[in-house]
């Protein structure tokens, strides 16, 4: 970004010379839905439902935006509800993993 | 008390002379008859209708059922096992009208035995549907990527190669496009929207003044244009300043021309220079091409080729949750693997809408979910879904079949002929709809 002598009066593209970041959080970007982490007792309740193991699940990196965001670890279950246009809202649930 | 007192007293209320003599002699008194039953009085030898016209003469004014409050609608839609959309058009739908409770019983059984009937079966093969549902209305695309002036003079790919694009998951898109939107305050001032773009292009210095090489003097000229850096409000020092730091070549500065010497004096290195030159980002954003202003719905929208989404989230005046890009994994790697699962379905259901075809989006819902289900896009081909099947006659059939079946040789894998593919190959029933289905001895 160039800065400097300018005879106008240049829009700041990036105030504090590219070190600001404004106070964007991804989770407000339209595209992106709601992602909770789950509790361990949720999670048990969750894998007795479906009778399944925790590694079948889809999974999101830790390495994702959003998973950085809400500090979620590997091996945390992350729910995710997504606006369907078809259902109104549709629950997902993805298992936390190195990467 | 006599019997005729009661026929008198029937006939008076217009009870038929025939329909009265009946009831006394089946026993009824008046008030016996205003506690009876319609049922009673057909028990007793009248005609169901002659019985209603009696009752309502003579009976009980039947209780007109309540109507249920809204309250009670609420309540009884709570526990339904029901998609939300489903429940709201519920709610509007009845509160509009007056219901009794039995009736709205009904109306709700009857709904939620509706939606049990539309669910798709289990072992319903709708990875296989989804393919034929995608793959039937790409035959009806074109394959020409129009360079099409769509949004106002910016060409994007469209129709198949686009959707082919989408599905292999391509690093970078042909024609990465952005749709910036800004900020509240400036989003209807065209003067300071304009501003912003300038800042936001990138500029070289080609943009900015024209370009000669001088041979006989082994150096490069550029005559930087008044006009053009004032619009883009760039001062002479710094564009040679620029071109100093990114290249580190000899620069000096005459009023508006520019002379830039190369350390070698020889005519590949001039050539070599002219190009670098020409890649050098005097201002903007590295990567934003080209933008164009389009005023939409009352605000100013900026459009541009090229895509750099990370820093434009960044810019001043750009409102950043409506910022959008065709660059999939971008989004994947700025907004995260949910985002980019959204975008591969808006891109695949735009594409196709845009040439015209209906494709119902669970399809296309099911490919993003396949390609978006380990955390990260991965293409269809066999570098990503079709490519990590176990099976190894799967991945043979599928694409390099050689390859495949000379490494399961040397290596000795087993394919359990789980899937699909392999049990046609073997000629054996396949575990999908009736083939998922299986006795089981219950001993005893």
């Amino acid at each position: 970004m160039v800065e400097g002598s300018n005879p106008s009066e240049p829009v700041k593209l990036f105030p504090s010379g590219g070190n600001y970041l404004k106070k964007f959080s991804v989770l407000d970007h339209e595209m992106v839905p709601e992602h909770i982490v789950l509790s361990e007792g949720e999670v048990k309740t969750l894998l007795a439902k479906y009778n399944m193991a925790k590694g079948q699940l889809p999974k999101i990196k830790t390495s994702d935006p959003v998973c950085r965001e809400i500090n979620a670890k590997a091996g945390d279950v992350v729910k995710v509800v997504r606006d369907s246009p078809i259902a109104g809202k549709a629950v997902a649930y993805r298992l936390v993993i190195e990467g | 008390m006599a019997k005729k007192d009661t026929v008198e007293a029937l006939m008076k209320r217009g009870v038929g002379s025939k329909t009265a003599e009946t009831l006394c002699n089946a026993g009824f008194t008046l008030s016996k008859l205003r506690n009876a039953s319609v049922e009673d009085l057909v028990e007793a030898g009248i005609s169901s209708t002659n019985a209603n016209r009696v009752m309502k003469k003579i009976g009980k004014p039947i209780e007109k059922a309540k109507e249920v409050s809204p309250e009670l609608i609420d309540s009884k839609l709570r526990g339904l096992p029901l998609p939300p959309s489903i429940i709201d058009e519920l709610q509007r739908d009845l509160k509009r009208i007056k219901l009794t409770e039995t009736q709205l019983d009904k109306i709700l059984q009857m709904t939620v035995a509706a939606y049990e009937k539309a669910k798709v079966e289990p072992c319903e093969a709708v990875g296989i549907v989804a393919a034929q549902s995608i793959g039937e209305p790409g035959t009806q695309m074109t394959m020409r990527t129009f360079h099409y002036a769509g949004v106002a003079e910016i060409s994007i790919t469209l129709g198949l190669p686009r959707l082919i694009e989408i599905l292999d998951a391509r690093r970078v898109p042909s024609t990465p496009m952005m749709t910036i939107r800004l900020e509240d305050e400036i989003k209807s001032d065209r003067d300071k929207v304009r501003k912003l773009a300038w800042e936001i292009e990138a500029a070289s210095p080609l943009d900015v003044g024209d370009l000669a090489i001088d041979l006989a003097e082994m150096r490069i000229m550029i005559d930087l244009s008044e006009k053009a850096l004032s619009q883009r409000k760039i001062a002479p020092e710094e564009v040679a300043q620029r071109i100093r730091d990114e290249m580190g070549v000899d620069v000096s500065l005459d009023g508006l021309k520019l002379i830039i010497r190369p350390e070698q004096s020889s005519y590949r290195e001039l050539l070599q220079l002219v190009e670098k030159i020409r890649g050098v980002t005097l201002k903007g954003i590295e990567g934003i091409r080209r933008i164009v202003i389009r005023k939409e719905d009352g605000e100013y929208v900026l459009y541009t080729e090229g895509s750099a989404l990370k820093k434009i989230l960044q810019c001043k005046g750009v409102d950043p949750i409506r910022v959008k890009t065709n660059n999939i994994n971008e989004i994947a790697d700025v907004l995260g693997i949910e985002a980019a699962r959204n975008s591969i379905i808006s891109e695949a259901m735009e594409t196709l809408r845009e040439q015209g075809l209906e494709v119902d989006m669970r399809h296309i819902m099911l490919v993003a979910d396949m390609m978006t289900c380990d955390g990260e896009v991965k293409q269809i081909g066999r570098h990503g879904v079709a490519g990590e099947k176990a099976s190894v006659l799967s991945r043979a059939a599928f694409e390099v079949t050689v390859n495949h079946l000379l490494e399961a040789a040397i290596r000795g894998y087993v394919d359990e002929l789980s899937g699909v593919t392999e049990n046609v190959i073997v000629g054996q029933p396949i575990q999908l709809g009736t083939g998922d289905v299986e006795p089981v001895y219950r001993g005893g």
